[in-house]
């Protein structure tokens, strides 16, 4: 066999026991500390990631999926701290009895929560100055993120069963504050379906000003006039500015 | 820095670390776990670099998989080490990937095609990153499909790419119990002029017959004995304590690290009255 087979072999086990040869002429308690640590390595890390996901979860349901994960999921990011992204990756495609859309909005929420935890902020975007409000070109801060659940995950109990799914999904945003010194200081938003066009219409298009943004939005609310539709968006980019959702470049 | 103690940077210890700025002669992070951890990180790390050396110890290039190598992370880690002016950068002559990430430490086939094939990659590696890449020797607790000894493999490697030698005295401990070999004749058998940048670490004892390299306990005294041997034989090189589980307070760490530092002074004084010409490394 060449070093590549052998390597493929020996990977397919570890991913697999239970469906895979083990390596021969190797003894079983020396292939265990093997598949031990990896097993455990990739399982406390996904503890850590989704402790509101793995505590609503049978020990036996999240043993599963870990082990699932491990045995279907290619895993391409080289960074620890992107093994709770691979695993929303994993949960989006793979089919589980016990794994239905909660658990993938939930889990996709606790990520939310990391990425904008760990996202870079380059230097070169800053806090905008409101006084020039209408001459600024906006840039959505990379610690942004938002998405749309239909189940509740922003207000979960620990000992809810599962909560009642909305007609209409929520839009949220996650983001951390620019100058944040602490790392834990992650905070969410409800947003509405407009709020939420504009932070989509800013990350399709960066750099736009409050006239461009109004020329887009026009067309999306014609139950306002224009006088209604420019105080509201005044009164959003105030708010996002405080917040550094939205930030300018130096 | 030839003669230097470093210890392995946490982030459990980090701020006592900025504020009480210890004296240590450097310290050792993985650039994996600072690369994507956002502008506290860095600023974190900015500190630190203002007042110490750093030395890098990677954890998923995967040098040694099937699965075609990560050029891009290469290149994400020479930015890295040219934002934090970082000269070392060591990994492990290992592979953690195989149809994806699998996040630990997986044993190379011993093979002369697999010395060869590792060997081609450490090179384009090394054209990247513009620095030489320093491999550890990695414990390993199974040989799969091995065909020729380590020592031969590691030496076969570090002549074909011409890069460094990372000596991990603990790991050469851990396998010379696991495999039945002597760890004395195993050092001496490594190319002097390669061994850049010493580990030394503490292991847990699974079976009388097999360790785990687990960076979770103090260090033996026979892996200190290992080291001064090592540094009898291939001169004095900077030497890093790992410590990943388990953590103890800082202090106790720092006392584990004058432990090392009191060997390089044993040794340097014994090699001055020696008159031995030194060795420059780094």
């Amino acid at each position: 066999m060449n070093f590549v087979d052998t390597q493929k072999q020996f990977v397919a086990w570890l991913r697999d026991p239970q469906n895979n040869p083990a390596p021969e002429m190797i003894e079983s308690r020396r292939l265990a500390i093997y598949r031990r640590l990896v097993r455990n390595n990739v399982a406390s890390f996904l503890a850590s990631g989704f402790p509101v996901l793995k505590a609503r979860t049978s020990a036996d349901v999240w043993q599963a999926w870990v082990d699932n994960f491990l045995s279907s999921h290619e895993a391409q990011s080289p960074f620890f701290s992107d093994i709770g992204r691979e695993f929303v990756q994993f949960l989006e495609c793979h089919k589980h009895p016990d794994l239905g859309q909660f658990v993938r909005e939930l889990a996709r929420y606790e990520r939310m929560d990391v990425d904008a935890m760990f996202a870079l902020i380059p230097a070169e975007l800053q806090v905008a100055d409101l006084a020039q409000l209408e001459t600024q070109c906006w840039f959505v801060s990379p610690a942004v993120f938002l998405d749309q659940f239909y189940y509740p995950v922003t207000s979960l109990q620990a000992d809810q069963d599962e909560p009642i799914k909305r007609d209409h999904p929520q839009f949220v945003l996650v983001y951390r504050a620019l100058n944040e010194v602490s790392t834990d200081h992650v905070q969410f938003l409800e947003l509405t379906p407009l709020t939420a066009v504009l932070i989509e219409l800013l990350q399709q298009t960066p750099g736009q000003n409050q006239e461009e943004l109004e020329v887009q939005l026009t067309p999306l609310l014609p139950h306002m006039n224009a006088e209604q539709l420019r105080q509201g968006l005044q009164h959003i980019l105030t708010d996002f500015a405080e917040r550094s959702v939205l930030l300018v470049k130096r | 820095m030839r003669r230097s103690v470093g210890v392995g940077l946490r982030r459990e210890f980090l701020s006592r670390v900025e504020a009480e700025t210890p004296a240590v002669g450097f310290w050792e992070i993985a650039p994996e776990n600072w690369l994507p951890r956002g502008n506290h990180a860095y600023r974190q790390l900015d500190a630190i670099r203002e007042r110490y050396p750093l030395t890098t110890h990677g954890l998923s290039l995967s040098i040694g998989s099937f699965d075609p190598l990560d050029e891009q992370l290469v290149v994400a880690i020479k930015r890295f080490l040219d934002r934090f002016d970082i000269e070392l950068y060591s990994e492990h002559l290992s592979y953690c990937s195989g149809h994806g990430h699998l996040y630990d430490l997986l044993p190379i086939p011993f093979t002369e095609e697999a010395a060869d094939y590792v060997a081609n990659r450490v090179r384009r590696v090394q054209e990247i990153i513009e620095r030489p890449l320093v491999l550890e020797n990695v414990s390993y607790y199974a040989a799969p499909g091995q065909e020729m000894p380590e020592l031969t493999f590691i030496k076969s490697v570090l002549e074909q790419a011409d890069c460094k030698l990372l000596l991990d005295v603990n790991n050469v401990f851990v396998n010379s119990v696991n495999h039945d070999y002597d760890p004395y004749a195993f050092i001496a058998g490594l190319p002097t002029e390669r061994i850049v940048y010493g580990h030394i670490a503490g292991h847990t004892e699974e079976a009388p017959d097999l360790l785990v390299d687990t960076h979770g306990a103090d260090v033996r005294d026979e892996v200190f004995d290992l080291l001064r041997f090592a540094y009898q034989q291939h001169g004095i090189f900077p030497t890093l304590l790992e410590r990943d589980f388990d953590i103890p307070p800082l202090p106790t760490l720092l006392n584990e690290a004058e432990h090392v530092e009191r060997i390089q002074t044993e040794i340097e004084s014994h090699l001055k009255t020696a008159t031995q010409p030194m060795r420059r490394i780094v």
